[in-house]
């Protein structure tokens, strides 16, 4: 028993050492990091062979390397930031088809596909800040859709404050392939209706997360209270089965 | 009275036979009389002109080289015994020559005893102006002019061996000197290159801390450097 508290005691600790080279590592994997690391080896190891002129040559070049990881670093930012941007952006037009956008809101739903297709270009074409304004063009002119109802109500639609039957806490689900997070999740029509208030969500619920930094890990299971707009009302657990209201997306 | 005369008679006999002993065969011509100078009573003896010349060259060579400070008690004898020969050199030649000989002996003590002590000073210093350089690692940092350094240095071992004390020494001085230059070239050499290695390591971190800024903020916006979206 011992034996294995201490096992598993060494795997933590190795695990939290690897944490934090880990966090940067892939941006520093790149060729010109690499060549700069060898660089700085061989020149110690000419300073220390007394081999002076080597060593200082082969410092210079390293920081001429460590000069091109930095470039390479910031284009590598953008394009994932880019790639992030078009990644949102494709879903929700991907939503946005799966609710009948296309023809309920065919006008921003066609601007949204021409935006996701220029930055699908840019990006193609490394004009990264020019496929991130389009990433968020397309993200924009979808932000107020919502499923249309197929019948339209008999009476008049009664004001989300007035309706008592929104949940108050939602329960993170495993739904694969599109996995629950806080942007999705504000998603819902039944929560927020729009991803962008996702924020609220974390910042009500960031002491139930095991690491109330990161937005980013959240497990199936935990069960987070959705915090009222201020013109709803909300109450209980969400209800799969139930058919909530949505609210108005803004 | 008889008796008295006949006394008288052997006395100047005597007298006679001795004066006739104490007669030189020839009788010096008193008409010209020799001057004195040139007809010493002794023999002159012959000017120590070798000695002085020999005695001069040892003491212009000891300090030359400064070798009576390794060996004063000889050093000194030597000058006073070279003094009091050029002293009494021409008015007494005999003891010039002795002085002389007695300087001459003790100015090649000096070199014997002095030079090896010299010598020794001077191949300790040069050794530790190449302990210096060595330990720079000169030999790799500034190879051409080690190599001349210490090619002079192992010449001067074979001349100080071979007793010749004026081109050991100089041969050791100068490769001293050679190896203090190497040292400093060496020196400014590696101070340049930990200068260029520490800021390339410093560079280093900065962009180790450049990235880890990057990979911040995009997990802060909600992506990752994998390129998902959130």
């Amino acid at each position: 028993m011992k034996t294995r508290i201490l096992v598993l005691a060494g795997i933590a600790l190795l695990l939290g050492a690897a944490v934090v080279p880990l966090a940067a590592q892939s941006l520093l994997d790149n060729e010109y990091y690499h060549k700069a690391q060898d660089l700085l080896s061989q020149s110690q190891q000419a300073l220390d062979a007394g081999d002076y002129d080597n060593s200082a040559s082969l410092a210079m070049q390293a920081r001429d390397y460590l000069a091109k990881s930095d470039d390479y670093v910031v284009t590598m930012t953008q394009f994932y930031r880019a790639n992030g941007y078009l990644s949102i952006a494709k879903d929700r037009v991907s939503y946005a088809k799966s609710i009948d956008a296309d023809m309920n809101y065919k006008t921003a739903y066609d601007t949204a596909v021409a935006d996701v297709a220029g930055a699908k270009t840019a990006l193609d074409g490394k004009d990264y800040p020019k496929s991130i304004d389009l990433s968020k063009s397309a993200i924009a002119a979808l932000a107020n859709i919502a499923p249309v109802a197929k019948k339209p109500p008999k009476e008049p639609t009664p004001q989300p404050a007035a309706q008592p039957d929104l949940p108050q806490y939602y329960v993170v689900r495993l739904l694969l392939p599109r996995r629950d997070c806080f942007w999705r999740i504000a998603e819902y029509p039944f929560v927020y209706n729009n991803p962008w208030k996702w924020r609220l969500l974390y910042d009500a619920n960031k002491d139930l997360l095991e690491d109330p930094k990161n937005p980013n890990l959240i497990q199936p299971g935990m069960r987070f209270i959705i915090p009222s707009l201020g013109s709803e009302t909300r109450d209980g657990d969400y209800d799969p089965q139930v058919v909530y209201p949505a609210l108005p997306a803004k | 009275m008889r008796r008295f005369i006949y006394l008288g008679a052997v006395v100047g006999a005597l007298f006679l036979v001795i004066s006739c002993a104490s007669t030189p065969t020839q009788q010096p011509k008193q008409q010209t009389p020799q001057p004195q100078a040139a007809q010493p009573e002794q023999p002159a003896a012959a000017a120590p002109d070798a000695e002085l010349a020999q005695a001069k060259s040892l003491q212009q060579r000891v300090d030359a080289l400064g070798l009576g400070t390794y060996d004063p008690e000889d050093y000194a004898a030597a000058n006073k015994d070279f003094q009091a020969g050029q002293d009494s050199y021409g008015k007494d030649n005999a003891a010039s020559k002795k002085s002389l000989q007695a300087a001459i002996s003790e100015y090649n003590a000096v070199i014997s005893k002095g030079g090896a002590l010299f010598l020794a000073r001077l191949q300790e210093q040069t050794e530790a102006s190449k302990k210096a350089a060595d330990d720079l690692k000169a030999s790799v940092a500034v190879k051409d002019d080690y190599a001349s350094a210490n090619g002079l240095y192992k010449k001067a071992l074979q001349e100080k061996d071979a007793g010749d004390i004026e081109n050991a020494s100089g041969d050791f001085s100068q490769s001293r000197d050679d190896f203090d230059a190497v040292t400093k070239v060496a020196q400014q050499k590696k101070d340049a290159a930990v200068q260029a290695l520490q800021s390339a390591q410093q560079d280093k971190s900065a962009s180790e801390q450049k990235a880890a800024d990057a990979q911040k903020a995009l997990k802060d916006e909600g992506f990752s450097s994998s390129g998902s979206g959130q």
